[in-house]
Formats: C-alpha cells, sequence, structure tokens
C-alpha cells in the first residue's frame, strides 16, 4: 500500500514538473507564433504599400549571375525547366545544369532539346568536388547553357562545381524542377543594390502544383485536389510568415531554400562552398557564413525577398513527402550540431537567441517534446490523473490558434502576391488549415522523429521525389 | 496555471482573428483600389486636358486648377491618380504635358515643400513623379532642386534613387553635384551601379558634369569616385590623357586603379600601352591588376602584344591565364603564333587556348 502511494505521489511531482515545463513551452511556441505573424503581417504590409508607390530599384541591367541547376534523374521536368529559366527577364545570365552521374535520360535530353555542343573547356576549381567528365555548351539567344557532367558526390558536390563554373560573381541555386517567374531572377537580385553586405538572398518558394503559368507568368492559381499537396501549401505560407520575415529582422535566417537561393560567389568559395557529407546542403551553407562572417569579423547581410517567387513541386504521396521531410530533418539535426558553437554565444547575438533556439527548441526537439507529451497523457491515464474534457478542450483551442494562424498567413500570401482565388478554394484552404493543425503535423512528428533509422545509408542519397511535367508553363 | 495559458491563448487568438479580417478586407479593398485609382486618374486627365487646352490657347493654367493642384496632390492617393493621369497623357502628346508641367511648377514646387515632411516612403513616390515628368530643366537652379536634396536627408534606399533619378531629369549640372557632395559628406551608401547607371541618364550636358565631379576626385570617397570613372567611361573617350597619370599614381586605389584600366579597354589610348604591358611581364603589379590588363590588352593589337599574352598563358593565376587566352582570340591572332602554345608542354595553357578557340569557332562571345 505504501509503496503504491509512494508511486503515486511520484507520478504526482513528476507530472507537474512536465505541466510546468509545456505550460512555458507552450507560452513560448504560442508567443514566438504569434509575434512571428504580426510583425510578417505588418511587413508585408509595408511592403505591399512601397511597391503600389513605386519605391523600388527598377534597373535595366543589374549584376550578370551564374544560374546553377544541379541535377539527378531529371529527364521528366529538366528540358521543361532550362525553357522557363530561357524565358527569365534578365539582362545578362548563364544557365548552368550540373548533371550529378545520373542513371536516366537527363543528360541526352537536354542535349538534344537545346543542341549543346560538346566542348574541351577547363574548369578552375576553388572549391572541391567530383571530376568532370564531359561539359557541353551552346549559346541560346543571349544566354550561355553549360552541361556539366560529373561523377556522383551528391547535390552539395553539384552545386560545388556549378560555383567552380560560374563565370559570374553571384549564382543562383535552383532545383531542377523548378519554375521561376519571369521577374523573379530580378526581384532575387534588387537586395544586392540595396546593400553591399548582402551575401545571401533567398527567395519565396510556393507550391507548383498550384499554378498554370505561361512564358512565366501566372495565368490562374488554385487549391491542388491531392490533399497532401493541398495541405504543403498553407505549411509553407505559415513557416514563411513565421520564421523567415521575423528572422529578417534581425539578419538571423538560417536556411535558404536550396531550391531558390542568390549567393556572392567569392564568399562562399572562401568559406569552403557546400558541405558535400550533409543532407541539409542548404541549411548547412547559411548556418556557415554567418559563422564564418563572424569569426572572421566580416559585415555580412542575408536577406529574404518575398517578391521573389519560384514555384517548385512538393511531394504528392505520403511516401515522398515523408522521405523529403526525413531528409530535411537529418540535415537541421547534421547543421545545429556541426554549427553548435552558435549555441548561447554573445558574438552571434540575435541569431544564436532567436534563430538558433528557435530551431532547436521548435523545430530540431519538438518532434521528441510531442511523443514525450504524448507518453506523459498515458502515464497520467494510467494513474487517474488525465482531465479528460480539459484536455480535448485544450486540444481544439490550440488547434483552432494554429489553423487561424495559418489562415492569416495563406491570405497575407493572397494579397501580397495579388493572387485570385475562386470561393471554393477559400473553403477548401479554411479546411486544409484545420486539417494541417489537427492532424497532418502530427504525421510529419512521426516522421520527424523516425528520421534517424537508417540515416547513415541515405547520406549521398539526393531524395528525389516522383516528378510530373509542369503544368502549363513556359 | 491552466487558466493561464488558456487566456492567453484567448487574447493570441483575438488578435489573430483581427488579424485575418484585416487580410480579408485588405484583399477586398485591393480589388476596388484599382477600379478607384483609375476613377480618379481618369478625373485627373480631363482636368489636365482642360488646362493643356488653355496652354495652346496661350493662356496659363486656371487658378482653381492651382489651388486644386496645391491642395489636393498633398494626398498621397491623388498624387498617385495625378501621376498615372500624366502618364497616360505623356503617351499622348510628351510634348505639350511637358508644357502643362513647366507651367505648373510653382505649385508643384509647393507641394513638394508639403512632402518635405512626410515618410521616405511618400517623398520617394513624389520623385518618382517628378523624375517622369520634370517640371523644369537646365541649368538655371531651381527652388524645387534644393527641396528634393532635402528627400534624401534621412532617406531609405528608394527615396535616394528616385530623387537622384529625379535630379538627373532636371538636368542640372549643379543638383547632382550637390546631392553626390551629400551623400560623400553624410556617407550614405548608394550602389555604385546605381550612381553610374543614373548618371548615365543625365539629361543635361554630361561633359560639364563630367568634369565637375571628376574636380571632385581628390575628397569624395573611393566608392563615389568609382561611379564617376564608371559614368565616364560610359560616355566619353575625352579623358584619356586626364586618367593616365592617375592610373600611374602610387597612391591610386587599387578600384580606382581597375576602373581606370576598364576604361581603357573601352576607349584605347597608345600611351598606356607600356603600362599594360609591363603589368604582365614585371613582378611588381598585384594579380588583380594582371587579370584587368590580360583582358585590356585585346585592345592593344601588336607583336609586342601577342608575345606578352603568349608569356601569359603560362602564369600561375587561373583568371590571368583566361583573360590572355581570350584576348589572343579576340585579336584574332594567327595560327602559327600560338603554335608554340598548342603544341607545348604546358598543360593548362594549352587547354584553355584550345577552348577559347574552339568558343570563337562556334560564335562564342567572349565569357564574361
Amino acid at each position: 500500500m505504501k509503496v503504491v502511494t509512494g508511486m503515486a505521489e511520484l507520478a504526482d511531482t513528476f507530472l507537474r514538473g512536465v505541466g510546468v515545463f509545456f505550460l512555458i513551452y507552450l507560452m513560448l511556441y504560442a508567443s514566438y507564433l504569434f509575434f512571428s505573424v504580426t510583425v510578417g503581417a505588418w511587413r508585408l504590409y509595408q511592403r505591399d504599400k512601397r511597391q503600389r508607390i513605386r519605391n523600388e530599384l527598377k534597373h535595366d541591367y543589374y549584376v550578370p549571375v551564374s544560374v546553377l541547376v544541379p541535377a539527378c534523374n531529371e529527364e521528366v521536368t529538366i528540358a521543361d525547366s532550362v525553357k522557363s529559366l530561357l524565358n527569365l527577364k534578365y539582362r545578362l545570365f548563364e544557365i548552368i545544369v550540373v548533371d550529378d552521374g545520373s542513371r536516366d535520360n537527363t543528360v541526352s535530353v537536354l542535349i538534344e532539346a537545346y543542341h549543346l555542343r560538346k566542348v574541351n573547356r577547363p574548369i578552375h576549381r576553388t572549391v572541391h568536388c567530383q571530376p568532370v567528365r564531359e561539359v557541353y555548351e551552346a549559346k541560346i539567344g543571349n544566354v550561355r547553357l553549360t552541361l556539366i557532367c560529373k561523377e556522383n558526390g551528391g547535390k552539395g558536390d553539384a552545386l560545388n562545381m556549378g560555383i567552380n563554373a560560374a563565370r559570374y560573381p553571384y549564382f543562383l541555386c535552383l532545383d531542377a524542377d523548378s519554375i521561376l517567374q519571369r521577374d523573379s531572377l530580378e526581384k532575387i537580385v534588387q537586395p544586392v543594390l540595396e546593400d553591399d553586405d548582402i551575401v545571401a538572398v533567398g527567395g519565396l518558394i510556393r507550391v507548383a502544383q498550384c499554378v498554370e503559368m505561361e512564358d512565366g507568368r501566372v495565368m490562374s492559381y488554385h487549391l491542388p485536389l491531392n490533399p497532401i499537396t493541398a495541405m504543403q501549401v498553407v505549411e509553407y505560407d505559415r513557416s514563411f510568415l513565421a520564421s523567415h520575415i521575423l528572422m529578417d529582422q534581425f539578419n538571423g535566417n538560417l536556411i535558404i531554400s536550396g531550391a531558390f537561393g542568390l549567393f556572392r560567389k567569392d564568399v562562399v568559395a572562401a568559406a569552403g562552398g557546400y558541405d558535400t557529407d550533409t543532407l541539409g546542403e542548404d541549411m548547412e551553407l547559411v548556418v556557415k557564413l554567418h559563422v564564418f562572417c563572424r569569426n572572421n569579423q566580416r559585415k555580412y547581410a542575408i536577406r529574404y525577398e518575398p517578391n521573389a517567387v519560384c514555384w517548385s513541386q512538393a511531394p504528392s504521396s505520403l511516401r515522398d513527402l515523408m522521405k523529403q521531410r526525413r531528409r530535411w530533418h537529418l540535415g537541421l539535426f547534421q547543421s545545429m550540431v556541426k554549427y553548435r558553437q552558435i549555441f548561447g554565444n554573445l558574438r552571434f547575438g540575435l541569431v544564436s537567441f532567436i534563430s538558433y533556439l528557435y530551431y532547436l527548441l521548435f523545430e530540431l526537439l519538438s518532434p521528441f517534446i510531442e511523443i514525450f507529451g504524448i507518453l506523459t497523457i498515458v502515464l497520467s491515464l494510467c494513474f487517474g490523473l488525465l482531465n479528460f474534457p480539459f484536455m480535448i478542450q485544450f486540444f481544439l483551442l490550440y488547434s483552432v490558434y494554429g489553423a487561424i494562424l495559418t489562415l492569416t498567413a495563406f491570405f497575407q500570401r493572397v494579397y501580397t502576391q495579388g493572387l485570385k482565388i475562386s470561393p471554393a478554394d477559400t473553403a477548401k484552404a479554411v479546411l486544409m488549415c484545420l486539417l494541417e493543425g489537427l492532424f497532418f503535423r502530427y504525421v510529419l512528428s512521426f516522421v520527424r522523429v523516425t528520421a534517424f533509422f537508417g540515416y547513415k545509408r541515405r547520406k549521398r542519397e539526393w531524395g528525389n521525389i516522383t516528378r510530373a511535367k509542369h503544368g502549363g508553363q513556359n | 496555471m491552466r487558466l493561464d495559458i488558456e487566456v492567453v491563448i484567448y487574447a493570441y487568438l483575438f488578435i489573430c482573428l483581427a488579424l485575418l479580417f484585416f487580410d480579408l478586407g485588405y484583399i477586398f479593398c485591393s480589388k476596388h483600389r484599382g477600379l478607384h485609382l483609375k476613377r480618379r486618374s481618369l478625373d485627373w486627365e480631363s482636368e489636365v486636358q482642360t488646362q493643356m487646352k488653355r496652354l495652346t490657347e496661350g493662356l496659363p493654367p486656371a487658378p482653381a486648377h492651382i489651388r486644386m493642384i496645391e491642395t489636393k496632390l498633398v494626398r498621397i492617393g491623388l498624387l498617385s491618380s495625378f501621376g498615372a493621369a500624366l502618364d497616360r497623357l505623356g503617351r499622348k502628346d510628351g510634348e505639350l504635358t511637358a508644357r502643362y508641367m513647366y507651367a505648373c511648377q510653382g505649385s508643384l514646387q509647393v507641394v513638394a515643400s508639403h512632402y518635405m515632411k512626410r515618410d521616405s516612403m511618400e517623398r520617394a513616390y513624389l520623385s518618382y513623379l517628378i523624375s517622369r515628368h520634370r517640371p523644369c530643366y537646365g541649368e538655371e537652379y531651381r527652388p524645387l532642386m534644393d527641396i528634393l536634396l532635402e528627400f534624401l536627408d534621412g532617406s531609405t534606399v528608394y527615396c535616394r534613387e528616385n530623387t537622384l533619378k529625379a535630379l538627373y531629369a532636371l538636368g542640372n549640372c549643379q543638383a547632382v553635384e550637390n546631392a553626390l557632395q551629400l551623400l560623400n559628406d553624410r556617407q550614405v551608401f548608394h550602389h555604385t551601379k546605381l550612381l553610374s547607371d543614373g548618371l548615365l541618364t543625365f539629361s543635361g550636358d554630361r561633359e560639364k558634369l563630367a568634369s565637375r565631379l571628376w574636380r571632385h576626385r581628390k575628397e569624395w570617397s573611393e566608392e563615389l569616385m568609382l561611379a564617376v570613372i564608371q559614368f565616364i567611361t560610359g560616355f566619353t573617350g575625352q579623358y584619356r590623357e586626364v586618367f593616365l597619370p592617375v592610373l600611374q599614381a602610387k597612391d591610386t586605389g587599387m578600384e580606382i586603379r581597375l576602373a581606370l584600366l576598364r576604361y581603357y579597354r573601352r576607349h584605347p589610348y597608345e600611351p598606356v600601352r607600356p603600362l599594360l604591358l609591363s603589368n604582365l611581364t614585371g613582378n611588381e603589379a598585384e594579380e588583380n591588376i594582371q587579370i584587368v590588363s590580360a583582358a585590356v590588352l585585346a585592345r592593344y593589337p601588336g607583336a609586342d602584344t601577342v608575345r606578352t599574352l603568349n608569356e601569359s598563358l603560362h602564369h600561375p593565376n587561373w583568371y590571368v591565364r583566361y583573360n590572355a587566352a581570350q584576348s589572343l582570340v579576340e585579336l584574332k591572332t594567327p595560327p602559327e603564333e600560338l603554335e608554340e602554345i598548342l603544341k607545348g608542354e604546358d598543360q593548362y595553357a594549352r587547354e584553355i587556348l584550345t577552348y577559347m578557340l574552339e568558343d570563337a569557332d562556334e560564335g562564342g562571345d567572349g565569357h564574361g
């Protein structure tokens, strides 16, 4: 009897401790989301007003840019992607497709589509990468298109090859399945003219399955029928407001998506280029740039440009989505561990105390904390300490809060991009926001917890998803 | 404790709902804003056309119209619809629109003085409007120029850029000089590219402007002078003699020297040839100077140039070799003069030259 009472007391004390922990954790998370969405909403409103009254750096000729497209088994989309790049409204740029040892017809599709000819081009190695097999080139209009075939080494390695071959001082990395709007390159370059210290600019990634494009212009926008894809649309919008805009206010962004980002070549090369042994080479590079510039006491800025839009294909099956998120979570883990010197380091200022902490607590550890929460609920149930009505009420309240935030972010994007959506799509968006908060995020939490199983095996994989031809683009 | 977090979440929920309604309201208003702007700009269009008719009849704008400009255009919404009306009228009859703006310059000056107290965003719009439809032009210094210079103080990059564009459009050398002086004194960063490209759009006497700006060579910052050199490079070869002693001076900064070398690529000048050759053959020049010199030599044909570029193909720096190969190809060097390299032992020199020759055969246009 004494033992049982002792156990119950112990469990009670433990659960109280857990209660306090979750109270603080949820308060922090709810407050962070609230402030980030509010700041994001305000900044986007300001930006929209600014553009309406012609506060922008419109220029005939910006800086020349090398567009790097790493590709591995992308035969389905690569020709269309290059075609969309050739439509870009930009004076001086080149396109470099780096084939990372594809086993499909990526290379032959490109050679045939653009009449590429084999050249003996020497490439200056400034950052490490696997050896070149062949180089092809063609001049299409005013744009030089280069195809480099190299030994397989992973996405980071392919990007490093692209950096080595790039002729211009800035390079843009772009996923092979991504489609840019006609003005995307112009928009992502504009911040460079605002501030000389800028070393990287991230663009806005949106889900390609939502749009019909023609000559790089959005002709129509709709939420996809596939619920997996539709939920990612609202999830992307929320994460955009929840982290990127707020962190942009204090130069604290730790991620520029590999799908669309502009970088200053000399700084990236000086920092050592992309890491070839990580799954999240995009995050690794940005965190590395923070560390490199601060360690070398170099003034720098990393910016986010929401008007530079890239439409990228999102996974449309649960299997592909799980594959992608496992990869992202492992990438996050690797970068956080590799650059743990940022944690609690005064020299990194808000990058340490907001950005790093956010990714640590609310991205990397959150799935584990959620699982821990579920286990605690089971424990409370065993000891008869669970308040069921309160739990349900609180869960619903929190989910509705999350859904409203997501909806706010969604409509924010609708108005800042001047998109037209139908009433049916509006209703679908509301439903998706609710479902995303109630179910989807827990599925993703599970995926992220299990990401570490078999991670050594996947270290050099590209993590490709099943591609579909782009709808109505070009 | 339980109640506390619920209260916080309820409070946040309420504010987020307010934000959501704001978003929806904004989307709704945006739909109507376009129509509203169009309607107002059509009203302005007919109003301005009436005044234009008066101008063609030799009459000044009506006093009521002047009052209307001075009172209504202080509101940014009305100013932007006025701007849209002017854009349309300008497309129809640019000359008459310019005459109308000239006739209204006094009232626009009054409007501009109101905008001095506004935020950067609104000041930027007025500058944008002036840059597109200038109310005055030429060498006579006007009070409006002083007001625009005031706009530069504590402004955002957009306001600065629009204001500079307005000053370039007004075509007054003194005003542009004052603006750059102000940027220099306040140590304001404005991208060299924006400045140099902007200066090239100057609508007045560019030669005169160039000479006035070059006078500040020793006072202004290197970035600003870089913009001035790039501006001069863009339109005149008259500075060949002026620039040479600066290029030769030991105390000239690296970026300025590189810009001057590029000037001599665009505007070849025989007396600079020995310096270019010695940059590549001697051991004194820094690598960046050697890289640019190798590219500049493409515009200085001659046996000594070919010999020096051939030697530079063995240079340890990759970019020197690259530019030297490119210059040799651009100079259309006869194959027999390149044979030694193409059949030689130096693999790096051979590869880069072969690639450049192949590329030229395929119609390549150089490599940046």
